[in-house]
């Protein structure tokens, strides 16, 4: 997949950490979204930049520690599509 | 439509006129609220209306619809003998779907040395007669419906409206409280027996004071006794839905709200009686910094 | 799912975010595990509890349809077809049939289809907004 994907800007977005989850207010939609791992994760490694899941994937394990028998990718497209259909990312052409 | 009558109300930061097709729910409102302050001018923030349902209504076996500035569609009529319930209703409604000054918060909340205890949860949780009972005990009423958290200060100001007490709790207030502080009764109303008390004195005459929010309650009554701890992101959660304006104040209720729940402890609450749920506040008051 | 907190001198946190980059442990969870939950109180939810609703059966819509098994409104000689329900009924009412009683002053198959046709109710048909305030917890 050479899709890529690029989270909302920094400045519309504003984080606030609780205990067992990650609260994100985004500003164009005025809508409070509560996020759980590994959303908040792949939003801070996609912060400014435009990747595709198996980049994000990589990113991922190289700063985080993740289960070693698990299919990384499959699960980054998964929650993409997730936080795109909630406006939270978008997919890139060209 | 035929004639209007009218009064101004000053609760708190609002200020409400109730325009009525019948003189009688005005009447009540005037001698319940007789020692609030006057509004000097004409300038209010909400106009509730009590209207014929249908205007042969008027006359014939009365039927008041709840309308105002702010209304709700399919909003059932009330019989003019719960008139009064109706203003309060009424009064209610323009505050929930209408106030933009403060985040709120479907709570109760009474103040001590400057802090408040706000207590918040389904109807049935008691935190309406828990709060007219802790008036009785050296607290000072702050509310009973609803909570105003300010988006600046995180202060909460009060909202001292009548006391709205429904079934048993009629009974137990009216051992400790004088006859003349309470409404007419209202009985088989859609939510119970009903009648409003007047807050005391010193919380109508201190109606402009907040205080700094200090401990949040959920109260549980008809459970043994017993105190829980909560998470933070299941209190925040349970917090929007508790609030009527959440979502229309934006970033201002979200930080706002993140603020309050990052500060201000938390507890759930099992009681089965007033004197239980006041020993097991005393402590948890006591034990605050 | 606690995030540990780090400390040590490799630690990088970005404060505007409150989020810390660090190695710390991530759980990926399942490709089909939603990670998200938005926060969307309805308005009739909240404001419900502060104000009583009825639902007519039929409303203004339909006034005078009769009411099939399946909550369709359906012309006044339909076979089966319940009539229109003298009274409106509240809230209240209406959440307990969901739960299981029946509506006041209706038979088991007549409250059922009084239900089915109230699940079917649109937005902007009379009683709608009643309806959704009972879906969520108030």
């Amino acid at each position: 997949m050479t899709q890529k994907y690029r989270a909302a800007a920094q400045d519309d977005l504003i984080w606030h950490e609780l205990d067992s989850m990650t609260l994100l207010y985004h500003r164009t939609s005025g809508i409070t979204h509560m996020l759980a791992d590994p959303a908040p994760a792949i939003l801070e490694v996609m912060e400014g930049l435009s990747l595709t899941a198996a980049e994000i994937a990589a990113q991922l394990t190289a700063r985080f520690d993740i289960e070693s028998d698990i299919d990384a990718e499959n699960i980054v497209i998964a929650r993409l599509e997730e936080l795109s259909g909630l406006g939270l990312v978008a997919r890139v052409s060209g | 439509m035929g004639e209007m009558h009218q009064i101004l109300l000053k609760i708190g930061p609002a200020a409400f006129r109730i325009a009525s097709a019948w003189r009688q729910p005005l009447d009540q409102l005037v001698a319940l609220y007789s020692d609030y302050p006057l509004l000097v001018d004409q300038s209010v923030d909400f106009t509730v209306r009590l209207e014929p349902e249908k205007p042969w209504r008027r006359l014939l076996r009365p039927s008041v619809h709840i309308g105002g500035d702010f209304w709700l569609p399919d909003a059932a009529p009330l019989p003019l003998t719960q008139g009064l319930l109706a203003a309060e209703m009424g009064m209610n409604l323009q505050m929930a779907l209408g106030w933009r000054r403060h985040l709120l918060l479907h709570a109760s909340s009474v103040e001590k040395d400057g802090k408040a205890l706000i207590m918040t949860g389904l109807s049935g949780s008691g935190k309406s007669t828990l709060s007219a009972m802790l008036a009785e005990r050296g607290w000072r009423f702050m509310g009973d419906e609803f909570a105003l958290l300010s988006l600046d200060s995180g202060q909460i100001f009060p909202f001292p409206r009548l006391i709205s007490l429904k079934n048993e709790a009629i009974g137990a207030m009216q051992k400790v409280v004088a006859d003349t502080r309470f409404g007419p009764e209202m009985k088989a109303t859609p939510k119970g027996d009903i009648r409003h008390l007047v807050p005391p004195k010193a919380a109508i005459e201190r109606m402009d004071e907040p205080a700094k929010p200090a401990l949040l309650l959920f109260p549980r009554f008809g459970h043994a006794p017993e105190l829980r701890e909560m998470g933070k992101s299941e209190v925040f959660v349970r917090l929007t839905q508790a609030s009527t304006n959440y979502v229309a104040l934006g970033e201002g209720g979200f930080n706002a709200l993140t603020r309050f729940v990052d500060q201000v402890p938390v507890k759930a609450m099992d009681y089965q009686s007033t004197d239980q749920a006041e020993e097991m506040i005393h402590d948890l008051w006591g034990q605050l910094p | 799912m606690n995030d540990d907190l780090p400390s040590g001198p490799s630690a990088e946190s970005d404060l505007n975010k409150g989020i810390v980059t660090r190695r710390r442990a991530l759980m990926m969870g399942a490709v089909t595990a939603s990670a998200v939950v938005s926060i969307k109180p309805a308005l009739a939810q909240t404001a419900g509890s502060v104000l009583n609703c009825e639902i007519p059966v039929p409303g203004n819509h339909a006034s005078g349809g009769y009411i099939a098994a399946d909550g369709k409104v359906v012309p006044s000689d339909t076979p089966g077809a319940y009539p229109p329900a003298g009274r409106n009924f509240t809230g209240e009412e209406v959440r307990r049939a969901m739960n299981g009683r029946s509506l006041p002053g209706t038979s088991r198959d007549q409250s059922e289809a009084y239900v089915n046709y109230i699940r079917r109710l649109q937005s902007g048909q009379s009683g709608f907004t009643c309806y959704a305030s009972l879906q969520m917890p108030r």
